[in-house]
């Protein structure tokens, strides 16, 4: 057995799966804890599954779960670790339903989560200086053309210039909802890991899908969903 | 950078009229190359006085920084004035690091509000500086000067890269002034890192032979993981923490092959290890305490060696029971210097004799990743 560190900022492997603080742990190539399971780094404290960490049942709790992990990849049942582990990552790094919050659009109209209810919800975060957001932005327009009412699409912008971004959202189609997040409602859907992030919650707020970044199948993914959920 | 024993107790704050005794004894007893340095590092502390004097540091998240800045420096004259000139050298490293850090949080943050372009501009700048001047201080050839010098530079040589990119990452992850210290404190230590070339101190005594320290890293990491356990583990978590750190820096240094800093962030992690059991001392045991570190003075003193490397350590050790202002020790203080008498100095002699590493076990293995913050 090897311990190897990674600096937070550098590490490969957090890249590789969108873990954006620390401490994150992988045996070999599998994410088995990472920053919300310590109640740390933005995270409340108390709240992980080893949290707070000062505290002896979780560090025991904690050892178990290490022990079981590497005892399994000994084993040759790397895809159990893998299976335990996609699960349980995925109910602790992302909303189970759509967050409430309260924003202005660009056009200084409320917007709010009681006005989405009913209907199935796409929430894009994005930048002005992230170049994948752009051609995600424009793709946008086209979903709304096709599911109408049916979907409400909500584009939330971070971290950009208030310019930039109304001269951005000129080129947008009318129908999408374009809004400046302020920190809360950021932070109420978790940890935003890469840019551009997409939510889709189904008509009773349930979430449907996260897709981090913008991978090659991001179009045939969200299709997908929306087709069961929107029809 | 560097750090003390304990997350506190490094930092000894006092002027003491033995201090006064033992600068009069230094200055009569220092080579004329050790008094240009002494001049050079009370200038560069004046400097940064007085550029804190000129432009206060003020962020609310640091309300306290100038006073402790201008403390930290006012120790750093002290310790060059009482002849204890490596440890006035890290106190200076570790005033730089935090100067730049909070004044990069006082100037920059304005700049940086508009977003994340904002702040790579800055980093860009930032790192370009930070690398050039880095690549100045690898270029030094240490040959003639004092072992600790060198590992004073290494390990902030060391530093500045994780630093810079740990920078980025708050920004990225929090908010872009959230990568504004980190980003700063860089700066400070590829500043010092260049400062530590120029210094006019030459090597007393034959070189030290210096190697990689691979297996006694190793050993002592796996005596920290057995030690990690509760109570000791939730007690004494932020000597862990700090135990560990200097532990990674050791390796990640000996790896590098810059032997002399991984050498200072072992001994260091010795000493991090023997807090973990540090008792207190009754009165007959500071005595005796006393009479040990003269007695390790004048070993290592009328070493034909360059034990630079135990003279920084020693002077530690002499900080944590002579303060600079007269004022009596704390019981941790004297904890803190057993620990290095007794435990750090005679791991750097041990030294002398290598350490075999232990065979690994054949079989399959696998790699358990920490993704951490560098320094915690």
């Amino acid at each position: 057995m090897t311990f190897v560190n990674e600096d937070f900022g550098t590490s490969k492997l957090a890249d590789r799966f969108g873990v954006k603080g620390y401490p994150a742990v992988f045996v070999d190539d599998v994410l088995v804890a990472c920053p919300r399971d310590f109640g740390y780094f933005r995270e409340e404290i108390g709240k992980g599954r080893y949290a707070p960490w000062q505290n002896a049942d979780n560090q025991a709790r904690f050892k178990a779960d290490l022990s079981h992990m590497i005892d399994l990849i000994l084993a040759g049942k790397k895809d159990v670790v893998v299976r335990e582990n996609a699960s349980r990552s995925a109910a602790l790094s992302e909303v189970a339903t759509l967050p409430k919050f309260t924003l202005q659009d660009l056009a200084g109209k409320p917007l709010t989560t009681d006005q989405l209810a009913g209907r199935v919800v796409l929430v894009e975060f994005w930048a002005t200086w992230c170049p994948p957001c752009r051609s995600t932005l424009d793709w946008l327009g086209e979903l709304k053309r096709k599911y109408g009412d049916n979907l409400a699409i909500l584009a939330l912008a971070v971290e950009s210039p208030e310019d930039k971004i109304r001269s951005v959202a000129a080129g947008l189609s009318p129908d999408l909802r374009v809004a400046i997040t302020d920190a809360p409602t950021a932070g109420a859907f978790g940890n935003i890991t890469s840019l551009p992030t997409l939510f889709l919650f189904d008509r009773t707020g349930k979430t449907a899908r996260v897709v981090y970044g913008a991978p090659p199948d991001l179009h045939a993914q969200v299709a997908q969903v929306l087709d069961s959920l929107a029809n | 950078m560097t750090r003390g024993i304990q997350v506190d107790d490094l930092r000894s704050r006092r002027k003491s009229s033995l201090a006064v005794v033992i600068a009069a004894i230094m200055a009569l007893a220092l080579p004329a190359a050790g008094q240009d340095a002494a001049s050079q590092i009370r200038a560069e502390a004046e400097r940064l006085q007085q550029s804190l004097k000129n432009k206060p540091v003020s962020y609310p998240d640091l309300p306290d920084a100038s006073t402790i800045i201008a403390n930290g420096l006012k120790e750093a004259i002290q310790g060059e004035s009482a002849g204890r000139l490596y440890f006035s050298l890290e106190k200076l490293c570790q005033m730089t690091d935090f100067l730049y850090g909070a004044r990069a949080m006082t100037d920059k943050t304005e700049a940086v509000k508009t977003g994340l372009p904002a702040y790579e501009a800055e980093w860009e700048k930032v790192s370009s500086s930070v690398t050039a001047v880095n690549r100045q201080a690898r270029e030094k050839n240490w040959t003639d000067s004092p072992v600790a010098l060198r590992a004073l530079s290494e390990t902030a040589q060391g530093m500045t890269i994780p630093l810079l990119e740990g920078a980025r990452g708050f920004a990225v992850s929090t908010e872009p002034k959230d990568g504004l210290f980190n980003l700063g404190q860089a700066e400070g230590q590829a500043e010092f890192a260049a400062f530590s070339t120029t210094l006019h101190l030459s090597r007393q005594g034959a070189p030290y032979p210096l190697r990689s320290l691979m297996p006694e890293i190793e050993a002592l990491q796996e005596k920290t993981t057995d030690a990690f356990r509760p109570p000791r583990s939730i007690d004494l978590h932020p000597i862990f923490m700090s135990l560990n750190s200097a532990l990674k820096q050791a390796r990640e240094l000996d790896a590098a092959k810059c032997y002399a800093g991984a050498l200072f962030q072992y001994l260091y992690a010795v000493g991090f290890y023997g807090m973990l059991d540090a008792a207190p001392l009754d009165a007959s045991q500071q005595a005796t305490l006393k009479g040990a570190l003269g007695a390790a003075r004048q070993k290592f003193g009328g070493s034909q060696r360059d034990d630079s490397i135990a003279q920084f350590f020693l002077e530690k050790a002499e900080s944590q029971v002579s303060h600079f202002d007269g004022s009596a020790p704390s019981a941790d203080d004297w904890r803190v210097a057993k620990v290095l008498v007794d435990q750090v100095l005679p791991a750097y002699s041990a030294l002398d004799k290598p350490l075999f590493g232990a065979q690994r076990a054949s079989g399959k293995t696998i790699d358990i990743t920490l993704v951490r913050w560098p320094y915690t």
